[in-house]
């Protein structure tokens, strides 16, 4: 076989596994110059909305934001049990808190800024025998002292590898998934 | 020589020598400690089940203890109206001591049964001392008929009492050859001291509270395991209840602060399970857990550590179903193996698990 040919099948061969690699859309964020991210020391994570069919979604993107952030180092992340009594205050279930709401739980959990999240996807994909998890998440950071929303971040990430694909295992666990997107996210607010 | 009556075991030799046999300075054998056996708590609705498990648990017990006779017991948890004995405190405990005479008493639940081929069935106990209501003991056990499968079907167990059997024999092991209690195996157990566990909550499809209720006994059963002393639920469950405070899976600072107080506990560990069920064929059960925990401070409310572990029972090498855990109890106690040893020691490289461990910020 000529050398060309040789370059040509290796150049297919790349184009092949770099199609095949996690497609992942790139996260977006906003993040108010105007606020002194300096100021914050603890924060609380709200429990996730949850609009996917996965029902443990919510949990699961809650619990590895809490983690990521911890290892960061980077703030005190509150118990959860605290978060959970502090929004029992309010009587009813609260998803989206108000400003004045947020201004409360910044007050009763002492804490600068408060996490805000959703789950917009979370689902099992098919190609071919290969089931890919994919999760979007949707992380936002509203300061306690007046509501207002300092940062937001978004991000896709899709669960199988190239080699996932081209031999037709299974992708990776969902829980792996959820982990990447909430460490994509949470690269736009923590560097 | 004149000739006397000498006691039988004192043998008369010539010379005036006389032997006393060994035998009669032999220790006398210490008395078998007295141990109360409650009734076996029935999460399952299965009377038949109960007794196949309740049958070998006497048997096995019985070489081992002095059994109370379990008429006096029921009348001792009558007139203490004890009806849940996880749920008591040390000074209950204590009356069923002076009550029956037990040092001792053995509390265990059955969690799960399918007596459908292959079988299987999963059972947690607890070990009391009814002189003071320390735990001293816990234990978890889940099979599967499946479990010891060869080629060609052998091994299989297809029916559930010859399961329950072999299970409780093989499960009560780890009771009769119990350490000392208080006994760290590592020094990062005497560095946590003691750890109250409130009880982990769920958000499972399904059976949630019977999920959460499994996995707690199972993480329970692993702290002590390996060294970590455990403050007894019965206390965990009187404090809580007394404030009125979240009894699943979260703490706040009032409880933190109630909690190391009525225990000593330093630490609360708690969590939640994300993940318990089982898929596949009734053949081919594939099991599939999510757990996370974690460690909070007492004293300053603050999130020490955190771990979780995702895994299913066919994950790593799978040649002739080498390897495979059958169900979501043997799996979770591999999980939760793994995960209290991250809480002891440097994480280590085990796939779907994340650790955190918070130092000095």
């Amino acid at each position: 076989m000529r050398p060309t040919h040789h370059r040509a099948l290796f150049c297919l061969v790349c184009a092949l596994a770099i199609a095949g690699c996690r497609s992942t859309a790139a996260p977006t964020e906003f993040t108010n110059p105007k606020f002194n991210f300096g100021f914050v020391e603890r924060v609380a994570v709200l429990p996730f909305q949850n609009l996917s069919t996965d029902r443990q979604a919510g949990a699961r993107a809650t619990r590895l934001t809490i983690t990521e952030l911890l290892a960061s180092g980077a703030v005190d992340v509150v118990e959860p049990g605290e978060v959970q009594a502090a929004l029992g205050e309010f009587g009813t279930r609260v998803t989206e808190p108000s400003v004045a709401q947020a201004v409360t739980l910044g007050k009763t959990l002492n804490v600068q800024a408060l996490i805000l999240g959703t789950v917009t996807e979370s689902s099992t994909q098919r190609s071919g025998g290969v089931a890919i998890p994919v999760v979007s998440l949707d992380v936002r950071m509203v300061e306690t002292e007046t509501g207002a929303t300092v940062w937001a971040g978004s991000a896709t990430e899709k669960g199988a590898s190239a080699a996932a694909r081209i031999l037709g295992t299974t992708g990776e666990p969902v829980t792996e998934t959820t982990r990447r997107a909430v460490q994509a996210v949470l690269d736009t607010l923590i560097r | 020589m004149s000739r006397r009556l000498l006691p039988a075991p004192v043998l008369a030799l010539p010379q005036g020598v006389a032997l006393v046999l060994l035998a009669v300075l032999a220790v006398a054998p210490a008395a078998a400690t007295t141990l109360a056996v409650a009734p076996v708590q029935d999460r399952v609705g299965n009377p038949g089940a109960v007794a196949a498990v309740r049958q070998p648990l006497l048997e096995v017990l019985a070489d081992e203890y002095d059994l109370v006779d379990a008429t006096t017991l029921r009348n001792a948890l009558r007139a203490g109206r004890l009806r849940e004995i996880d749920a008591a405190t040390p000074e209950e405990l204590a009356r069923v001591g002076e009550a029956t005479g037990a040092e001792l008493l053995l509390s265990t639940t059955l969690h799960r049964v399918f007596e459908e081929s292959p079988p299987r069935l999963a059972l947690s106990a607890r070990l009391y001392s009814l002189a003071d209501g320390r735990l001293l003991w816990s234990g978890f056990a889940a099979a599967s008929g499946l479990d010891h499968r060869g080629l060609l079907e052998l091994g299989v167990i297809d029916s559930f009492d010859p399961l329950a059997r072999r299970l409780v024999t093989r499960f009560l092991r780890t009771l009769t050859g119990r350490r000392s209690e208080g006994a760290a195996d590592r020094s990062g157990a005497a560095e946590l001291g003691t750890v109250a566990l409130v009880p982990l909550s769920s958000v499972t499809e399904r059976a949630g509270t019977a999920a959460a209720a499994e996995v707690t006994e199972i993480v329970r059963a692993e702290l002590l395991g390996q060294g970590i002393a455990t403050a007894s639920p019965g206390t965990v469950t009187d404090t809580l209840r007394r404030h009125r405070l979240l009894a699943w899976g979260g703490v706040d600072a009032t409880s933190l602060a109630a909690l190391g107080e009525a225990t000593g506990a330093g630490y609360v560990l708690t969590g939640t399970v994300e993940t318990y069920e089982v898929g596949g064929g009734a053949l081919e059960p594939e099991p599939h857990v999510t757990i996370a925990l974690r460690l909070v401070d007492c004293r300053t409310g603050r999130i020490a550590w955190t771990g979780a572990s995702d895994r299913r029972g066919w994950d790593g090498l799978d040649l002739f179903r080498l390897g495979r855990t059958y169900t979501r109890g043997q799996l979770a106690q591999q999980m939760t193996h793994h995960l209290v040893r991250r809480l002891l020691e440097e994480p280590a490289g085990d796939r779907g698990s994340r650790t955190f461990r918070l130092e000095g910020r």
